[in-house]
Protein backbone atom coordinates (compact mmCIF):
# COMPACT_ATOMS: atom_id res chain seq x y z
CA UNK A 1 0.00 0.00 0.00
CA UNK A 2 0.89 3.11 -1.07
CA UNK A 3 2.08 5.52 1.95
CA UNK A 4 0.23 8.93 1.42
CA UNK A 5 1.42 12.20 2.93
CA UNK A 6 0.47 13.17 5.90
CA UNK A 7 0.77 16.74 5.39
CA UNK A 8 -1.38 18.41 2.88
CA UNK A 9 -0.57 21.99 3.68
CA UNK A 10 -0.09 25.28 1.28
CA UNK A 11 1.77 28.44 1.75
CA UNK A 12 -1.05 31.28 2.11
CA UNK A 13 0.23 34.45 2.78
CA UNK A 14 0.03 35.82 6.56
CA UNK A 15 -1.54 32.25 7.85
CA UNK A 16 -1.75 31.02 11.48
CA UNK A 17 -0.68 27.79 11.65
CA UNK A 18 -0.72 24.39 14.32
CA UNK A 19 1.32 21.80 14.18
CA UNK A 20 0.79 18.82 15.24
CA UNK A 21 4.26 16.26 15.79
CA UNK A 22 3.31 12.34 15.93
CA UNK A 23 6.92 11.34 15.07
CA UNK A 24 9.72 10.89 17.63
CA UNK A 25 13.02 12.91 17.47
CA UNK A 26 15.06 10.00 16.07
CA UNK A 27 13.60 7.18 15.14
CA UNK A 28 11.34 9.43 12.17
CA UNK A 29 12.68 11.90 10.04
CA UNK A 30 9.26 13.59 11.08
CA UNK A 31 9.89 15.83 14.01
CA UNK A 32 13.02 17.01 12.09
CA UNK A 33 11.53 17.94 9.18
CA UNK A 34 8.49 19.73 11.78
CA UNK A 35 11.19 22.03 13.00
CA UNK A 36 12.37 23.34 9.41
CA UNK A 37 9.12 23.32 8.53
CA UNK A 38 8.31 25.64 11.57
CA UNK A 39 11.52 27.83 10.95
CA UNK A 40 10.44 28.43 6.97
CA UNK A 41 7.26 28.97 8.78
CA UNK A 42 8.19 32.44 10.74
CA UNK A 43 10.98 33.13 7.93
CA UNK A 44 7.70 33.75 5.44
CA UNK A 45 6.05 35.61 7.89
CA UNK A 46 3.17 32.88 9.21
CA UNK A 47 2.30 33.07 12.87
CA UNK A 48 3.39 29.43 14.20
CA UNK A 49 0.28 29.18 16.65
CA UNK A 50 0.92 26.43 18.74
CA UNK A 51 3.27 22.82 18.44
CA UNK A 52 1.42 19.95 19.57
CA UNK A 53 3.40 16.99 21.13
CA UNK A 54 0.94 13.53 20.58
CA UNK A 55 1.93 10.21 20.15
CA UNK A 56 5.61 9.38 20.09
CA UNK A 57 6.28 12.97 19.23
CA UNK A 58 5.95 13.72 23.13
CA UNK A 59 9.53 12.13 22.77
CA UNK A 60 11.08 15.24 21.75
CA UNK A 61 10.09 17.16 25.16
CA UNK A 62 12.65 14.72 27.00
CA UNK A 63 14.98 17.30 28.13
CA UNK A 64 17.35 14.21 28.98
CA UNK A 65 18.15 13.38 25.64
CA UNK A 66 21.58 12.99 25.01
CA UNK A 67 22.28 12.35 20.88
CA UNK A 68 25.68 12.09 19.78
CA UNK A 69 27.93 15.54 19.55
CA UNK A 70 27.52 15.27 15.73
CA UNK A 71 23.62 14.69 15.71
CA UNK A 72 21.07 17.69 16.34
CA UNK A 73 19.49 17.96 20.00
CA UNK A 74 15.96 17.81 18.94
CA UNK A 75 14.68 19.38 22.22
CA UNK A 76 17.32 21.75 22.16
CA UNK A 77 15.46 22.62 18.56
CA UNK A 78 12.05 22.86 19.68
CA UNK A 79 13.74 25.35 22.41
CA UNK A 80 14.95 27.65 20.35
CA UNK A 81 12.31 27.93 17.76
CA UNK A 82 9.72 28.94 21.22
CA UNK A 83 12.86 31.41 22.10
CA UNK A 84 12.76 33.06 18.61
CA UNK A 85 8.80 33.58 18.86
CA UNK A 86 7.09 32.53 21.91
CA UNK A 87 5.07 29.85 20.04
CA UNK A 88 3.46 27.29 22.61
CA UNK A 89 4.66 23.97 22.79
CA UNK A 90 1.93 21.56 24.35
CA UNK A 91 2.75 17.81 25.24
CA UNK A 92 -0.38 15.60 25.54
CA UNK A 93 -0.51 14.73 29.40
CA UNK A 94 -2.21 11.17 28.77
CA UNK A 95 0.65 10.45 26.15
CA UNK A 96 3.41 11.93 28.10
CA UNK A 97 2.26 9.91 31.53
CA UNK A 98 2.00 6.80 29.52
CA UNK A 99 5.37 7.13 28.49
CA UNK A 100 6.96 7.92 31.53
CA UNK A 101 7.23 11.80 30.81
CA UNK A 102 6.70 13.42 34.13
CA UNK A 103 6.86 16.66 35.86
CA UNK A 104 9.41 15.76 38.20
CA UNK A 105 12.51 17.24 40.77
CA UNK A 106 13.48 13.68 40.80
CA UNK A 107 16.87 13.39 38.32
CA UNK A 108 16.44 10.09 37.34
CA UNK A 109 13.23 10.68 35.88
CA UNK A 110 12.60 12.37 32.34
CA UNK A 111 11.29 15.58 33.12
CA UNK A 112 9.05 17.82 31.09
CA UNK A 113 11.45 21.03 31.22
CA UNK A 114 11.04 24.73 30.10
CA UNK A 115 9.23 25.75 27.60
CA UNK A 116 7.23 22.09 27.14
CA UNK A 117 3.76 22.64 28.61
CA UNK A 118 1.71 18.99 29.49
CA UNK A 119 -1.51 20.01 28.26
CA UNK A 120 -4.37 18.21 26.62
CA UNK A 121 -6.27 17.80 23.53
CA UNK A 122 -9.00 20.09 24.81
CA UNK A 123 -6.28 23.02 24.64
CA UNK A 124 -5.10 22.23 21.51
CA UNK A 125 -8.28 22.13 19.95
CA UNK A 126 -9.52 25.16 21.44
CA UNK A 127 -6.38 27.06 20.25
CA UNK A 128 -7.28 25.11 16.53
CA UNK A 129 -10.04 27.26 16.15
CA UNK A 130 -7.65 30.24 15.30
CA UNK A 131 -5.83 28.72 12.96
CA UNK A 132 -5.92 28.36 9.62
CA UNK A 133 -3.66 25.37 8.76
CA UNK A 134 -2.89 22.13 10.76
CA UNK A 135 0.29 20.39 9.62
CA UNK A 136 1.08 16.95 10.79
CA UNK A 137 4.52 15.38 11.29
CA UNK B 1 -15.46 25.25 13.74
CA UNK B 2 -12.95 23.69 11.82
CA UNK B 3 -13.87 20.49 9.34
CA UNK B 4 -11.41 17.78 10.31
CA UNK B 5 -10.88 14.36 8.17
CA UNK B 6 -9.47 12.08 10.07
CA UNK B 7 -7.89 9.04 8.64
CA UNK B 8 -7.75 5.88 10.21
CA UNK B 9 -4.57 3.79 7.81
CA UNK B 10 -3.51 1.56 11.11
CA UNK B 11 -4.84 -2.25 12.09
CA UNK B 12 -7.14 -2.02 15.68
CA UNK B 13 -4.41 -2.98 17.81
CA UNK B 14 -0.79 -3.75 15.74
CA UNK B 15 -0.08 0.00 16.81
CA UNK B 16 -1.60 2.81 18.74
CA UNK B 17 -2.51 4.27 16.18
CA UNK B 18 -6.21 3.58 16.15
CA UNK B 19 -6.93 3.92 19.43
CA UNK B 20 -5.02 7.05 19.67
CA UNK B 21 -6.82 8.35 16.46
CA UNK B 22 -10.06 7.99 18.28
CA UNK B 23 -9.04 9.99 20.89
CA UNK B 24 -7.77 12.51 18.75
CA UNK B 25 -11.23 12.18 17.06
CA UNK B 26 -13.32 12.40 20.46
CA UNK B 27 -11.55 15.30 21.24
CA UNK B 28 -12.28 17.35 18.61
CA UNK B 29 -15.93 17.10 18.75
CA UNK B 30 -15.60 17.66 22.33
CA UNK B 31 -14.01 20.93 21.32
CA UNK B 32 -16.58 22.46 19.22
CA UNK B 33 -14.89 20.69 15.79
CA UNK B 34 -16.74 18.53 13.09
CA UNK B 35 -15.03 15.14 11.93
CA UNK B 36 -15.26 12.93 9.25
CA UNK B 37 -13.32 9.36 9.23
CA UNK B 38 -11.77 7.30 6.65
CA UNK B 39 -10.75 4.33 6.93
CA UNK B 40 -8.00 3.69 4.55
CA UNK B 41 -5.43 0.25 4.10
CA UNK B 42 -4.84 -1.64 6.93
CA UNK B 43 -7.41 0.98 9.03
CA UNK B 44 -10.25 -1.32 7.02
CA UNK B 45 -9.46 -4.14 9.50
CA UNK B 46 -10.66 -2.12 12.64
CA UNK B 47 -13.82 -2.31 10.92
CA UNK B 48 -14.56 -6.30 11.05
CA UNK B 49 -15.88 -8.59 14.42
CA UNK B 50 -12.61 -9.37 16.36
CA UNK B 51 -12.88 -11.01 19.54
CA UNK B 52 -12.37 -8.87 22.73
CA UNK B 53 -8.62 -7.85 23.23
CA UNK B 54 -6.73 -8.59 26.41
CA UNK B 55 -7.76 -7.07 29.58
CA UNK B 56 -6.42 -3.83 29.82
CA UNK B 57 -6.67 -3.02 26.19
CA UNK B 58 -9.65 -1.16 25.40
CA UNK B 59 -12.32 -2.89 23.16
CA UNK B 60 -11.76 -0.91 19.67
CA UNK B 61 -15.13 -2.33 18.30
CA UNK B 62 -16.90 -1.18 21.43
CA UNK B 63 -15.25 2.16 20.54
CA UNK B 64 -16.13 2.12 17.36
CA UNK B 65 -19.98 1.75 17.90
CA UNK B 66 -20.36 4.55 20.57
CA UNK B 67 -18.84 6.99 18.12
CA UNK B 68 -22.54 8.66 17.58
CA UNK B 69 -22.34 9.10 21.28
CA UNK B 70 -19.64 11.82 20.64
CA UNK B 71 -21.73 13.34 17.24
CA UNK B 72 -19.23 11.90 14.77
CA UNK B 73 -21.35 10.33 12.26
CA UNK B 74 -20.07 10.70 9.14
CA UNK B 75 -17.91 7.44 8.92
CA UNK B 76 -16.58 6.34 5.86
CA UNK B 77 -14.46 3.36 4.29
CA UNK B 78 -12.32 3.38 1.02
CA UNK B 79 -14.00 0.96 -1.99
CA UNK B 80 -11.18 0.60 -3.37
CA UNK B 81 -9.10 -0.56 -0.58
CA UNK B 82 -11.53 -3.00 0.64
CA UNK B 83 -11.52 -4.59 -2.64
CA UNK B 84 -7.56 -4.97 -2.40
CA UNK B 85 -7.66 -6.08 0.74
CA UNK B 86 -10.43 -8.69 -0.09
CA UNK B 87 -12.99 -7.83 2.81
CA UNK B 88 -16.47 -8.61 1.93
CA UNK B 89 -18.89 -6.06 2.59
CA UNK B 90 -20.66 -8.09 4.68
CA UNK B 91 -18.04 -7.91 7.24
CA UNK B 92 -17.33 -4.41 7.95
CA UNK B 93 -19.19 -2.65 10.29
CA UNK B 94 -22.42 -0.97 9.93
CA UNK B 95 -20.80 2.88 11.31
CA UNK B 96 -19.58 3.37 7.94
CA UNK B 97 -20.26 3.91 4.52
CA UNK B 98 -18.74 3.47 1.06
CA UNK B 99 -16.28 5.94 -0.53
CA UNK B 100 -15.40 5.71 -3.94
CA UNK B 101 -11.80 7.25 -5.20
CA UNK B 102 -13.75 10.34 -6.09
CA UNK B 103 -15.87 10.50 -3.02
CA UNK B 104 -12.56 11.03 -1.03
CA UNK B 105 -10.56 13.73 -3.10
CA UNK B 106 -14.45 15.37 -2.56
CA UNK B 107 -13.90 14.52 1.36
CA UNK B 108 -10.62 15.76 1.30
CA UNK B 109 -11.44 18.92 -0.76
CA UNK B 110 -13.94 19.29 1.58
CA UNK B 111 -12.13 19.20 4.86
CA UNK B 112 -9.74 22.38 6.46
CA UNK B 113 -7.19 19.93 8.22
CA UNK B 114 -6.70 16.42 7.39
CA UNK B 115 -4.76 14.10 10.23
CA UNK B 116 -3.34 10.14 9.62
CA UNK B 117 -3.18 7.87 12.09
Amino acid sequence: MEKTPRYWGVFVSMSAYSILVTSSPYDQAGSASAVRFCQHLLEEGHTLSQVFFYQQGIYNAFSTMAPPNDERNRFEEWKALHDACGTPLRVCITAGEKRGLVLSTDANQPELAHPFEQTGLGEFFTALHDSHRLVQF
Amino acid sequence: MANLLIRLTSTPYGTSDAADGLDFAIGATNYGHHVTLLFEGNGLWQLIHQSPPDKGVKNHSKRLKSLTFFDIDACYYSEQDRLSLGITQDKLSPVVSKAEQGDITSLINNSDHVVTF
